[in-house]
C-alpha cells in the first residue's frame, strides 16, 4: 500500500545563541491510510519537532529543515508554497496539542472559534450553515448541551471537555491525517480513557491516519498499529505494535519497556533502570547516540552510527540488536 | 495496639471562594472531607486518585503547611495542633516533603551546597565544615558527585534536579517524607532511577513514605498500603496487592481499568465512566461518585455511604459494594 506521510532523513534544529543546534538527525517514518502509527519517546528526542515539521510550524525564524523530505499525498511539504500548505494545513492534516488551554483562544467562546475555523476552510459557507456544522461535531465527539457549550469561554470547560472541543475542530475538516501530540498528558486516567475511546471511535468512521506522539508506551499499546521509538533525534526501532512490546530488539527499547513499572510485577523490587541521562542536543556522542547508557556497546558503537536497518517487518539501528527473545 | 507513626481522624480542609463586592467568602472548596488514615513507621501509604480529588491537600496539611478546618492529627501519639515549639520544630525535622517540579521548588539562585546545608543552619546543627562535608555525603547517598555542590539547579536535568530535592528532604533524618508526585513529572528511564533511590532510602533509614501520584502502577510497585481519593473523600483503602486484586469500590475498578496496560494483547474492555469530575465547590448530595458510578441507585443520590469493613484493613464508602461483588462472582 502506499504510503499516506513518507518521511524520509528529515533533519532539522533551532540557531540558537550557541549556534545551530541540530534536533533531528536524520529521521525516516510512513505511514498509510487509515493507519495509527505511535510516536514514542522521552523528552527531548524529537518528536514534536518532527511532528511541528509535517505541518511547517516550527518557530520561526530559529526553526529549521536542513535536509530530508517530508512526502505527503504525492507532494514533497518542504518544498510547498507557502499558499498551498495553508491548504494542506487544516483541510488535509490537522494537529491536536498537549494542552488545549493554550490552542484555544481565551477571549473569544468556544462557538466562535469553531465556526471561524469552519468558514477559513470553506469560505462560501454562511455563518448559519457553520455554526450548524460546529454544533454537530461537538455532538459528535460526545459533548453534553453542545448549544450551550457554543456560547462558553475556553477556561468555562474542564481539561477534557477542552480536548473534545480540540478534536473537534480537528475534525471539521474531515483531515485525512491527524497528529495528536501528547493529546492526553495532561488528562486523568477516566478522561484519558475517554478521550482514547473518541479518537478510536473517529478514526474507524472517517478512516483517516493518526499520528500519536506520546511518551507513555502505554497509551501506545492501547490504540497504535505500528510504532516508531525515537533516541536523541534518531528512529531506533520500527515495528508494529505487537512485535515492539513482544519482542524489542533495540537495547533501548528494551530498556524503556522494562522500566515502567508494571501492575502485575513483584512490589518493592528494585525497577530495572536504563544507567545515565539522555545526552545534551550541544554535547551528543559520536558514533551511536545511545551507546553511553547501552549495556551492548562495544568499539565499533563509538566509531560509527549505525543505520536504520530494514528486516523481518521491522527497522533497527542498531550494531548489536538484543538476541529476538520474549521481554 | 502498637502506635502508629502518623495517624490523621476525620480532616477537613476547605478553603474560601470569595467574590462579590468586599470579596466575602461566597462558598467553600471542600477540598478534603473527613479523611482518616494511619501511616506505621517504614511502611509506605499511596495516597492516589485524579486532579482535584484532594490528595496534595492532604499531604500539605500533614506538614502544617495549611491548618486543617476541622479534624486530627497525631504524630508519635502527639496532636500537631496541641504542640509547643520545641515539639514542633522536633516534628518539623522529623516531616519532610518532596514537590513534583524540581524545577520549581529549588531556589535558582542558592548553590546546591546552600540548598543542602540549609536545613542543618535552620535546625542550628554543626559547624560550617561540618554541614558541607554532610552536603556532600548527602550528594553521593543520592547517587550525585560531591563536585555538583557548587553549582546552581539550573546545571541539572530534570531527574538529577529531583536527587537534589530528596537529598534535602532526607538531610535531617526524618522519619516520614511525603511524595507529592515526586516521580511524575519525569521521563520513565528516569523515573526507575528515582523509585529506586526511594526505595532503598526506605529501606535503610526505616522511613515512612506518603507516596501521593496519580500512576497508579507506580502507587502500587512502591505502596504497602493505598487510599483512593475522590473529591476529597477516601473512597477505599486496603493493603495493597489486595486492591488491586480484589478492587470493592467502583470507582476504584475504574480507575484501574482506565490504566493504559503496556501490552498490546491486553486492549479494550475498559470501564469506561462518563462525564467528569464534579466540582468541589457544589459536590454531589449522597455519595460523591453518584453522577459517574456507572451502578448507581436512588439510595445513592440522596443517602451518604459510610466506610464498611471488608476484611481486616480493607475499608470502601459505597452502598452496593456487597451486592455487586455477589453479582459478579455469580455472572
Amino acid at each position: 500500500m502506499a504510503a499516506l506521510l513518507e518521511v524520509r532523513d528529515l533533519r532539522a534544529g533551532f540557531d540558537t545563541d550557541a549556534g545551530y543546534i541540530e534536533v533531528l538527525d536524520g529521521v525516516s517514518f510512513e505511514l498509510a491510510s487509515g493507519e495509527t502509527l505511535g510516536l514514542v519517546g522521552e523528552s527531548g528526542c524529537g518528536k514534536s519537532v518532527s511532528a511541528l515539521s509535517i505541518m511547517n510550524l516550527l518557530p520561526q525564524p530559529a526553526g529549521k529543515i536542513t535536509a530530508g523530505s517530508i512526502g505527503f499525498q504525492n507532494r514533497d511539504l518542504i518544498a510547498l508554497p507557502r499558499e498551498e500548505m495553508h491548504d494542506v494545513r487544516g483541510n488535509r492534516i490537522s494537529m491536536i496539542f498537549q494542552e488545549p488551554m493554550t490552542a484555544l483562544n481565551p477571549v473569544h467562546r468556544v462557538g466562535n472559534q469553531i465556526i471561524e475555523a469552519v468558514k477559513l476552510h470553506e469560505p462560501g459557507l454562511t455563518t448559519a450553515i457553520a455554526r450548524r456544522r460546529a454544533l454537530e461535531m461537538l455532538e459528535r465527539v460526545g459533548i453534553s448541551a453542545p448549544d450551550q457549550r457554543l456560547k462558553e469561554y475556553p477556561h468555562q470547560l474542564s481539561g477534557g471537555m477542552r480536548q473534545r472541543v480540540m478534536i473537534a475542530m480537528a475534525l471539521t475538516m474531515q483531515p485525512d491525517l491527524l497528529i495528536a501530540d501528547e493529546p492526553t498528558t495532561a488528562l486523568d486516567v477516566t478522561i484519558q480513557a475517554q478521550i482514547l475511546d473518541l479518537l478510536r471511535e473517529m478514526q474507524r468512521e472517517s478512516g483517516m491516519a493518526i499520528l500519536f506522539i506520546t511518551h507513555d508506551l502505554g497509551v501506545i499499546a492501547e490504540l497504535c498499529d505500528r510504532v516508531t521509538v525515537m533516541y536523541a533525534g534518531c528512529v531506533v526501532e520500527q515495528a508494529s505494535v505487537t512485535q515492539l512490546f513482544s519482542t524489542p530488539r533495540h537495547p533501548y527499547t528494551q530498556g524503556l519497556l522494562r522500566s515502567i513499572p508494571r501492575l502485575d510485577a513483584t512490589p518493592k523490587q528494585p525497577l530495572t533502570t536504563i544507567p545515565g541521562v539522555v545526552p545534551a542536543l550541544i554535547d551528543m556522542p559520536e558514533g551511536c547516540r545511545f551507546r553511553n547508557r547501552c549495556l551492548n556497546a562495544e568499539d565499533d558503537c563509538e566509531l560509527r552510527s549505525p543505520d536504520l536497518i530494514h528486516g523481518a517487518g521491522r527497522q533497527i539501528a542498531c550494531h548489536h540488536p538484543v538476541a529476538e527473545v520474549l521481554a | 495496639m502498637k502506635e502508629s507513626l502518623l495517624q490523621v481522624r476525620g480532616l477537613k480542609k476547605y478553603f474560601p471562594v470569595r467574590g462579590g463586592v468586599f470579596l466575602r467568602r461566597i462558598g467553600n472548596v471542600q477540598a478534603v472531607e473527613d479523611v482518616s488514615f494511619s501511616v506505621e513507621r517504614g511502611k509506605t501509604l499511596g495516597l492516589v486518585g485524579e486532579s482535584g480529588c484532594g490528595k496534595s491537600t492532604v499531604g500539605q496539611t500533614i506538614l502544617k503547611l495549611h491548618n486543617p478546618t476541622a479534624g486530627e492529627i497525631f504524630y508519635e501519639g502527639r496532636d500537631i495542633a496541641a504542640m509547643n515549639r520545641a515539639e514542633l520544630k522536633a516534628f518539623r525535622r522529623n516531616v519532610q516533603i518532596i514537590f513534583q517540579d524540581p524545577f520549581e521548588s529549588l531556589n535558582a539562585r542558592h548553590t546546591v551546597s546552600r540548598i543542602l546545608e540549609e536545613p542543618f543552619v535552620i535546625h542550628e546543627i554543626g559547624t560550617a565544615a561540618e554541614r558541607r562535608s554532610w552536603a556532600g555525603d548527602l550528594l553521593n547517598r543520592v547517587g550525585l558527585q560531591a563536585d555538583a555542590l557548587d553549582r546552581f539547579p539550573h546545571e541539572f536535568s530534570g531527574g538529577q534536579r529531583q536527587r537534589i530535592g530528596i537529598a534535602r528532604a532526607i538531610a535531617l533524618k526524618p522519619k516520614l517524607v511525603v511524595c507529592d508526585e515526586a516521580v511524575s513529572a519525569l521521563d520513565v528511564s528516569i523515573q526507575s532511577q528515582v523509585i529506586n533511590l526511594l526505595m532503598d532510602l526506605q529501606r535503610e533509614m526505616n522511613l515512612a513514605l506518603i507516596f501521593i501520584a496519580h500512576d497508579l502502577a507506580v502507587v502500587k510497585h512502591v505502596s504497602d498500603d493505598i487510599a483512593v481519593m475522590y473529591l476529597g473523600k477516601i473512597v477505599e483503602q486496603a493493603d495493597a496487592q489486595e486492591i488491586y486484586a480484589f478492587p470493592r469500590h467502583p470507582y476504584t475498578k475504574a480507575l484501574l481499568s482506565a490504566i493504559p496496560i503496556p501490552d498490546p494483547s491486553r486492549r479494550g474492555e475498559r470501564i469506561i465512566l462518563s462525564g467528569d469530575v464534579p466540582s468541589p465547590i457544589h459536590p454531589p448530595n449522597g455519595c460523591r461518585f453518584h453522577t459517574r458510578c456507572p451502578h448507581a441507585e436512588d439510595q445513592c443520590r440522596t443517602v451518604e455511604p459510610t466506610e464498611e469493613l471488608v476484611n481486616e484493613g480493607h475499608r470502601v464508602t459505597c452502598h452496593f459494594w456487597n451486592e455487586l461483588a455477589k453479582r459478579n462472582s455469580v455472572g
